[in-house]
């Protein structure tokens, strides 16, 4: 209930507090207050965020006004139809009618699709030449829906896709209309629907990008699709414009410093086309189950355009009806908010590499990337594995001379008749050789080798240990050898056997050879694993839990905003039905009226209801004024209550 | 041993054994610390200081007079008796103050009082200072406190589970200046060599910015302070 707080930020509205826990929070405005203060924080003192004060205010003051002032709203209908009335009338003002969303896609192709607030494609754009050969001008007028459908079908037959891997780039900027989910959603279900119609393009995997005005802004100036802004943006250290300009979605997708925000940022949601099978074949199951019963009044329209523009309305109704079945939004949901996974990265960037027919080195020296930059090196087994191979017998053999003995030491030992390769495979099988010794029982005088092979060195100038410096080879590789070592004897292989066997077999698949001597490779990634993070697996699993807790209450939040929302819908549709209403009146009477006295007598009417508007709506903002200030006494007694 | 009584149960025990007094009363502080805060807090519409408040020691002494005073048989309950003590002892402390606020000024600024005043400043001074260079780099990642206290993980364990990730990535030079070269959390990395999941990470990612460099910066007064209430819960 209560905590200690040191102030950090003072705004006009609140101050920002971080407490001795390390939280932060946003607390009321008290006199006296400095930063730095150290104060005592009660529960009460909290900040309640306007934003949810000033929305259920809207909600009460809706319906007071609603009840209070009809005739205002009829009068603003009516207005607002004249006004309506006059852009359709005028073919000039059309073409800036604004779209109520903007998406992107690309494949690359890319387009710039917009749609108007009925999810009806308003106008479709394509931002490069790939594009322009794909667009079909019978696009227009269709839902987002079909058309997303009959584009990606236009682009699967024109092959601009993979046989392998494919990925789409899909961004929405929906000027703050909040309906970014239902627009995503509707552009997966067409996508989807594409897919299940090729069968040859598989794997798709969808990356929504969520993007606001100025992105789009700041995209048109570039000349790309704000979904490839983006990611341009993304990897702008990286990539210039003109690259992501060109390539393929597909392709910038595996690119690291993409993948990274890909992975991290909370506008991106990736649907993988597992999830987008699954979305295919939930919707035509539903659509099935559906059709026979509701579709006989669709049926009855005569064109299929009126079929599909009523599709989404009717799925809305029907997602009503049908509450106990798994609906569009259910299958949705489950799949949007799955978070991505990172192996989806991984795996499209062995699946590029495999279309590519390049191996991984390969790759990193062309995107020119440091091994270790990408981590791999301390990641898993397999790139320490992969590490090792690199020093393969080469490398052993070099390592053991320079270690031990040097050519003139091999000279000598030759000079003394000793077989060479015996004496490495004792080295090799024996770690712990005592190579004097070993020397001695083989007949040679080791104080006069060392003292005739000081001696040789002296005369060619060189010190034993500059000898080591000089070749300066690197410690870090002897760490990977111990690192392997520790696993071989973990699981009681012979070391020795091990490296023999790499000596001998230069094309021996390490994993391979350790599984066929019972090392589970996996159970060795858990064993590290165990031993990184001893401590923090508990804490692990009560941060799950914790989270699902979170992530309850943010739906619960998010399920109580839609419902506002959609009881704002309801509102507005209302207010459009009455509004049609009166339009037609508005019409009868304009066909009734030939003359054009009477035009203009009702046009001075007109101006007269105008006038008569402008009243009611001063004395309307007065009423919002007289009512504020009581808002305000009431949070203001909040407190001392 | 006093947990299922109410206050006015207690007092009334209190009476009845002198030999508890003490225990009673200070049960009765600790239970009603945050009403004490809230109700002093309340009369000066300010804050009550941590360290050093006057107003938080009359309080406090208005509460314990509370206890003795209260009379169980004029129907009131304990509480609403107690917050009209303190509000009345309280009110009184603040009028004396406003009298004597010229004649205390000068009489810290002349005798030893002045040492101690300053030292308060200085923290004040030093830390905002602090609160500044983190709220500068906050903005280079391109968020501020305001978006920090929005989006900051709100339960306990999370955060600690975020602060112990923040001095993993503290304490590992490249992820370090990595950050501050691109002005980004590397999350692959992060997921990667600290073996933490994505979600963590990306759900607390602000705060762990945040974190990190407050504990790289060597922002110290900012990190002993936060690190007091972790050590607190630790130790208990």
């Amino acid at each position: 209930m209560l905590k200690n707080g040191m102030v950090v930020k003072l705004t006009d509205e609140y101050a920002i507090v971080v407490t001795d826990e390390s939280e932060y929070l946003k607390i009321k405005l008290k006199s006296d207050m400095s930063i730095g203060q150290k104060i005592y924080i009660h529960s009460e003192d909290l900040f309640q965020s306007r934003g949810i004060v000033t929305s259920l205010d809207d909600g009460k003051s809706m319906s007071d006004k609603r009840s209070r002032n009809h005739l205002v709203r009829r009068m603003s209908a009516i207005a607002a139809m004249v006004v309506i009335a006059v852009l359709i009338a005028n073919p000039i003002l059309r073409p800036f009618e604004s779209p109520y969303a903007v998406v992107s896609l690309d494949v690359n192709p890319s387009f710039e699709i917009s749609i108007n607030k009925n999810f009806k494609v308003i106008d479709i754009e394509a931002l490069n030449d790939d594009g322009k050969s794909v667009i079909q001008s019978n696009l227009k007028g269709q839902t987002l829906r079909s058309a997303v459908k009959n584009l990606v079908n236009n682009i699967e037959e024109q092959g601009f896709t993979n046989p392998t891997s494919n990925a789409i780039l899909v961004s929405t900027v929906d000027f703050d209309n909040k309906a970014e989910d239902k627009i995503n959603k509707e552009v997966a279900i067409g996508i989807s629907q594409s897919v299940k119609d090729h069968s040859d393009t598989q794997s798709t995997t969808v990356v929504f990008v969520d993007a606001d005005s100025e992105e789009l802004e700041a995209a048109e100036d570039l000349n790309m699709s704000v979904g490839k802004y983006k990611l341009y943006k993304f990897a702008s250290s990286t990539l210039k414009p003109e690259d992501v300009e060109s390539s393929k979605i597909s392709e910038l997708i595996v690119d690291p410093d993409v993948i990274d925000d890909i992975v991290s940022d909370e506008d991106v949601h990736v649907i993988d086309d597992n999830d987008l099978e699954k979305l295919g074949d939930l919707i035509e199951s539903y659509q099935e189950n559906h059709s026979t019963e509701e579709d006989d009044a669709l049926f009855e329209d005569e064109t299929n355009e009126l079929d599909e523009n009523d599709s989404i309305e009717s799925d809305l109704e029907l997602d009503e009806e049908f509450e106990e079945d798994v609906t569009e939004d259910d299958v949705w949901d489950e799949i949007f908010d799955e978070e991505p996974d990172e192996n989806l990265y991984y795996e499209l960037l062995d699946e590029f590499l495999e279309s590519e027919d390049m191996d991984l080195e390969e790759f990193l020296e062309n995107e020119d990337i440091d091994l270790e930059e990408l981590e791999l090196e301390d990641i898993e087994l397999d790139e320490l594995l992969e590490e090792i191979e690199v020093f393969d017998e080469e490398f052993i053999e070099s390592y053991l001379k320079e270690r031990y003995i040097d050519s003139l030491f091999e000279e000598k030992l030759n000079e003394q008749g000793i077989d060479l390769d015996e004496f490495y495979n004792e080295i090799l099988l024996n770690e712990d050789l005592d190579i004097d010794q070993y020397l001695e029982e083989n007949g040679v005088d080791v104080e006069e080798l060392y003292k005739s092979l000081e001696e040789q060195l002296e005369e060619e100038g060189v010190i034993e240990d500059d000898f080591f410096e000089d070749n300066n080879y690197d410690e870090e590789i002897f760490d990977i050898d111990s690192d392997l070592d520790e696993l071989l004897e973990e699981h009681g292989i012979d070391i020795d056997e091990f490296y023999n066997e790499i000596l001998s077999n230069e094309d021996i698949d390490i994993e391979q050879y350790l599984e066929d001597y019972g090392v589970d490779i996996d159970e060795y990634l858990d064993l590290e694993e165990d031993l990184e993070d001893e401590d923090f697996e508990d804490e692990d699993l009560e941060d799950e839990n914790l989270e699902d807790e979170d992530f309850e209450d943010e739906d619960i939040e998010e399920e109580d905003l839609e419902d506002e929302d959609l009881e704002e819908e309801d509102l507005e549709e209302e207010d459009l039905e009455e509004e049609d209403l009166e339009d037609e009146d508005l019409e009868d009477e304009d066909f009734e009226d030939e003359d054009l006295d009477e035009d203009l007598e009702e046009e001075d009417l007109e101006d007269e209801d105008l006038e008569e508007e402008d009243l009611e709506d001063e004395d309307f903002e007065d009423e919002d004024l007289e009512e504020d200030p009581e808002d305000d006494d009431f949070e203001e007694e909040d407190p001392e209550e | 041993m006093f947990e299922k009584l109410s206050h006015e149960e207690i007092i009334e025990y209190m009476r009845s054994n002198p030999d508890e007094d003490k225990a009673c009363r200070e049960y009765l502080i600790q239970d009603n610390y945050p009403f004490i805060i809230h109700t002093i807090s309340n009369v000066t519409n300010r804050y009550v200081e941590i360290e050093n408040s006057e107003e938080l020691s009359v309080g406090l002494i208005a509460f314990n007079e509370a206890i003795t005073r209260y009379n169980n048989s004029k129907g009131a309950a304990f509480l609403s008796f107690a917050k009209l003590v303190i509000t009345s002892r309280i009110k009184d402390f603040l009028n004396k103050e406003n009298n004597n606020n010229s004649l205390s000024l000068d009489q810290i600024t002349d005798e030893s009082g002045e040492q101690f005043e300053s030292k308060e400043d200085h923290f004040k001074s030093d830390v905002s200072l602090e609160i500044e260079e983190w709220e500068q780099t906050l903005k280079k990642f391109g968020f501020d406190l305001e978006i920090l206290a929005d989006e900051s993980p709100k339960h306990v364990d999370t955060r600690k589970n975020a602060v112990g990730l923040s001095e993993k990535i503290s304490g590992d030079e490249e992820l370090v200046d990595h950050m501050y070269i691109k002005y980004k959390l590397p999350v692959t990395k992060i997921v990667l060599r600290f073996r933490t999941t994505s979600k963590v990470v990306k759900r607390s990612k602000k705060f762990i910015i945040a974190t990190v460099i407050i504990l790289t910066k060597k922002l110290n007064l900012l990190r002993d302070w936060i690190y007091q209430g972790v050590k607190r819960c630790s130790s208990c």
